[in-house]
């Protein structure tokens, strides 16, 4: 297969308190180019996001996680075997930036470095009640090895920029570790790479080979 | 379009040309999209059952020998091979290895113009890991239940004690979706007879699938009634899915105790035994497993003694609990229905305060004891044929609940549908009789 067929699938979770936002900066995100008819969905637990970086076609299966504390537990059933993890914390609110701290060093404990890292604090429609400092969160982002963003779900800022880095860093990640772990029938590879994807052979997509 | 692509085109402009046809030019591209393409395009990798891959497989002429010498493999594996479940990996490395040479040789006995579409080479690779999981089910499932047998033992032993008669109210689920989820219990109760993991999968997928249009439909009832919802645009993230589940798991246990026998076992033979690289983490098949799992996880982390208590102690409690089941919309106003009438006239003799919070203005004067008696009794039963009126929402919501009963891919068609009016009439009973108990021990 030609370098352009290549399709990049990764699995990115988003971790975060309850009310920080994380289910409305993923539907701005996947809706805003959705057609009309996704808009009514209510599912908003797992989402698809097909994207092309630099000519490369990238699936982001982007998995919501349940935010309150009493589901905390069942964190590592949600976050096994992804690409990447966006971390939210509402920047009016200390403490869920404390419980983002919390999941980064699970998340490090349990994954390693092969996890993509985002850190995002969102509302930033919200600056003035802003309680978390900027220049505290991006030198916690720093220390962990982590990428720092700003995102407003309510003015759409910042959210299309999140994610595009997140895929090139997840694609550089893969890169580097696909020779690693190039055969593996048991237990998942960092990325599953698959030739072609399932919907261009719809009707007479698979013709033109 | 994102900038990277823009940019990594040419510079310079340049016209191009570009035709789209409708059909290939080449002739023999064509005749095989026509006539071999009926065959395999109904058939999806991930909805279609073992018996239709199976005759999906026969219908292959050419692969009638590959079809020998995979049974030969699963009957190698089913008399000689002993499955140890501390080496699983070996188990799953051999079938996986028996799958893949299977599909290797059908891909080359086949044709290759059909073999170069990609869905295709999809369906074929469903198709044999359907086969061969369907021929060696039996032993692998038998040996996963026996691992972990105690485990499901006392998971099975939690939800039909602890877990049957909770509601989604108490496992706090977002009182906009709250509604009655008859589809998904049905899916739910498919999932102990299916044979291959991609089968229990599909039908997870179709639990969670059935929990969304539920709540989608309700929500959009809710809507054309104008009744509130608390948020303008309610979506369903984890945090509802999983207590929902967990609802939906309990009330298939009440149906049908068997449903919940081997939830552990199944999970780690849907976790291990989907061999297709393809399927397997790809796409929402896994979301479904990984929720369920969570579900399954969370009934076994908690404590539920506490509500089964609370529940034992009143039949009050109880029969609340199962007028939220059926009745979806104004339970919170019922509630306040049941518990208000009793209050404000048991209050009414000692303080003549709280007369101002009764809204139905007293009977004047009454002259005698009994006269008092009589004239409580007759404002709760006006005051509980109030209540009914949500509830005749109610018997609405579970007509639409039988009409969906009704169809025929139903196995157990009919229990539903008697036990629908039961739990009406049980409802109705206990409630009314309820009221009266309250306002007479109030008095006495």
């Amino acid at each position: 297969m030609a370098e352009a067929g290549r399709k990049y699938n990764f699995k990115i979770v988003l971790l975060g308190e309850g009310c920080v936002g994380k289910t409305s900066l993923v539907l701005r995100y996947v809706e805003n180019k959705f057609n009309d008819k996704h808009v009514t969905t209510l599912q908003a637990s797992f989402l698809n996001k097909k994207l092309n970086v630099g000519g490369k076609r990238v699936n982001l299966a982007i998995w919501d996680t349940a935010g309150q504390e009493r589901f905390h537990a069942l964190g590592p059933i949600y976050y096994r075997d992804s690409n990447g993890a966006i971390l939210v914390y509402d920047i009016t609110d200390e403490d869920s930036f404390q419980k983002v701290k919390n999941w980064v060093r699970e998340l490090r404990r349990m994954l390693g470095q092969d996890v993509c890292l985002c850190i995002v604090g969102n509302k930033t429609d919200l600056e003035k009640d802003r309680h978390v400092p900027v220049d505290e969160a991006e030198a916690y982002a720093g220390s962990v090895n982590a990428k720092h963003y700003h995102t407003s779900a309510k003015l759409n800022r910042g959210i299309e920029e999140l994610f595009l880095d997140l895929s090139k860093g997840m694609m550089e990640k893969s890169e580097s570790t696909l020779g690693r772990h190039h055969s593996g029938t048991g237990g998942r590879s960092g990325v599953v790479v698959v030739d072609d994807e399932q919907q261009s052979a719809r009707k007479s997509g698979g013709c033109c080979g | 379009m994102t900038a990277d692509n823009i940019s990594s085109l040419p510079k310079e402009y340049k016209q191009h040309k570009i035709f789209i046809l409708e059909q290939p030019l080449d002739p023999k591209f064509k005749k095989q999209c026509s006539q071999e393409g009926k065959d395999y395009h109904k058939l999806l990798p991930s909805h279609a059952s073992l018996t239709e891959f199976k005759e999906f497989l026969q219908s292959l002429p050419q692969c009638t020998k590959v079809l020998e010498k995979l049974d030969q493999g699963i009957q190698l594996f089913n008399s000689n091979y002993m499955i140890l479940t501390d080496y699983l990996n070996d188990a799953v490395t051999r079938l996986t290895n028996l799958c893949e040479e299977g599909i290797k040789d059908c891909l080359h006995k086949l044709d290759h113009k059909l073999t170069s579409d990609i869905k295709f080479k999809d369906i074929l690779t469903a198709a044999v890991e359907s086969y061969v999981m369907g021929g060696v089910h039996q032993k692998v499932f038998r040996v996963l239940c026996q691992h972990h047998l105690e485990e499901d033992k006392h998971l099975s032993a939690k939800i039909c004690q602890q877990v049957c008669d909770v509601t989604p109210q108490d496992l706090k689920v977002s009182p906009d979706f709250i509604c009655p989820l008859p589809n998904a219990v049905r899916a739910m109760l498919e999932l102990e007879n299916l044979t291959t993991p991609l089968e229990k999968l599909t039908c997870l997928k179709s639990v969670i699938d059935n929990i969304t249009a539920g709540i989608t439909n309700h929500v959009a009832q809710k809507k054309t009634l104008h009744l509130a919802i608390s948020t303008e645009e309610p979506c369903l993230t984890s945090d509802d899915l999983i207590p929902l589940l967990v609802s939906v798991i309990a009330q298939a246990s009440m149906e049908s105790p068997s449903s919940c026998q081997h939830l552990h076992s199944n999970i780690s033979y849907m976790e291990n035994f989907t061999l297709a690289s393809t399927t397997k983490d790809r796409d929402e098949l896994s979301y479904c497993l990984v929720t369920f799992r969570a579900a399954v996880q969370f009934i076994a982390s908690s404590d539920f003694s506490e509500n089964s208590r609370k529940k034992q102690n009143g039949v009050k409690k109880l029969t609340m609990a199962k007028q939220s089941m059926s009745v979806s919309d104004g339970d919170a106003s019922s509630k306040n229905g049941i518990s208000s009438p009793g209050h404000v006239l048991s209050s009414k003799r000692d303080s003549p305060v709280t007369i101002s919070h009764s809204t139905t203005p007293p009977p004047t004067i009454p002259s005698g004891r009994q006269d008092r008696q009589r004239s409580r009794v007759s404002k709760v039963l006006q005051e509980s044929s109030a209540i009914s009126s949500p509830e005749q929402e109610g018997s609405e919501m579970k007509s639409i609940f039988g009409g969906k009963h009704s169809v025929p891919i139903l196995v157990n068609e009919g229990r539903p549908q008697t036990q629908t009016p039961v739990q009406l009439g049980d409802f109705l009973s206990a409630l009314q009789d309820d009221l009266c108990d309250q306002t007479f021990g109030k008095q006495a």
